[in-house]
């Protein structure tokens, strides 16, 4: 399957594009797509997760969906899925 | 509260508005706002809610005016860099409406003075530029149950969440630890002009007791895509701040 992932804010600088397409295979869940994620850009790891978990201040959407309503890391993708990784405004996620 | 023919000609053009009318504009200038930060953010709110024809304005910021501010803060002008940015903002918003008034504070938001800061107002408006000095705020508004008008910035994204107290999240529900702090956020002149203008039209709405305000959505504009995103958002259970407060306490009369 294939699905679209965005990140806003300074998540950008850090991955280097504001969206990207993923050729995933079926079953795919939210966590494993941020692990790719992590895998490509290893950076990532630390502003995204807290231990195993999500890091509390950031906002993961699926389709439009608050990821934590939909299982958090569990969530499950599908074909022609929209992930938005939105990290707190203002805030930042490193030093410039 | 009287308005003088001078208010009423001044504000005609939203008095017309139904449901604002006259009552509406007695309420503004009966009411007083703390205006936290005098940046990108505040310098709006604050010309914006004057302009409105709120009856007082708390102004707070410790800072003076750099060239760098220029871009994006726009109460302060080349004349102003070195000077005090209360004093900046405080000659202007005499100049562009001296039915105002206003009282500036030179100082930094801290534990120990957000209490006093937060009571002597109506409603409060997020116009900071960290976490650490908007969760201060945000738990004194919870703990006073005062309105809080939160916005934030990033490039050309920005955020905005109403914390009413008792009816909906605050701000630790939503945000619940303080995010790690960017040294110099980037951002475009006009980001916090579109989120400062939100915040003014939520503040108005509240006082005047018009339309819904944004307390259960964390709304995200992306100027990039000219899009606007919703977070549905509800009280967190576990909220450090806001979960001990029980709804009743905070019925508004």
């Amino acid at each position: 399957m294939r699905v679209k992932v965005e990140v806003y804010g300074s998540l950008r600088n850090v991955v280097g594009w504001k969206s990207v397409e993923m050729e995933l295979s079926e079953d795919f869940t939210l966590g494993q797509l941020l692990d790719l994620l992590v895998e490509q850009k290893p950076e990532l790891k630390e502003l995204i997760f807290e231990g195993e978990n999500l890091r509390d201040y950031l906002k993961v959407f699926v389709d439009g969906r608050d990821c934590r309503l939909l299982g958090g890391l569990k969530a499950k993708l599908k074909d022609g899925s929209t992930i938005s990784i939105f990290p707190p405004a203002g805030g930042g996620l490193f030093e410039a | 509260m009287q308005l003088s023919l001078e208010e009423l000609e001044r504000y005609d053009r939203q008095i017309r508005i139904p449901d604002f009318g006259v009552d509406g504009q007695r309420k503004l200038k009966s009411s007083t706002a703390l205006v936290a930060g005098l940046g990108g953010l505040g310098c709006p709110v604050s010309m914006y809610l004057a302009a409105s024809g709120i009856g007082k304005l708390v102004i707070v910021d410790k800072e003076r005016v750099e060239l760098s501010n220029l871009n994006r803060q726009i109460l302060h002008w080349p004349s102003d860099i070195g000077k005090l940015k209360v004093e900046s903002v405080a000659e202007k918003i005499a100049m562009l409406n001296p039915n105002v008034s206003v009282e500036p504070l030179a100082l930094e938001i801290n534990e120990d003075n957000v209490e006093n800061l937060v009571k002597r107002v109506d409603v409060v408006v997020d116009g900071m530029d960290n976490y650490k000095t908007r969760f201060l705020l945000n738990a004194s508004c919870v703990s006073q149950g005062k309105p809080f008008v939160h916005a934030a910035v990033h490039g050309l994204e920005g955020q905005l969440l109403t914390v009413l107290p008792g009816k909906g999240p605050c701000l630790r529900c939503v945000i619940p630890s303080e995010p790690p702090q960017e040294a110099l956020v980037p951002v475009l002149s006009v980001t916090p002009g579109v989120m400062a203008a939100l915040e003014v039209m939520e503040v108005v709405k509240l006082i005047v007791g018009l339309g819904k305000p944004c307390s259960d959505r964390l709304l995200i504009f992306d100027g990039y895509e000219m899009k606007f995103h919703e977070i549905k958002v509800e009280p967190s259970p576990n909220c450090p701040v806001c979960s001990k407060f029980t709804r009743s306490k905070y019925v508004k009369t």
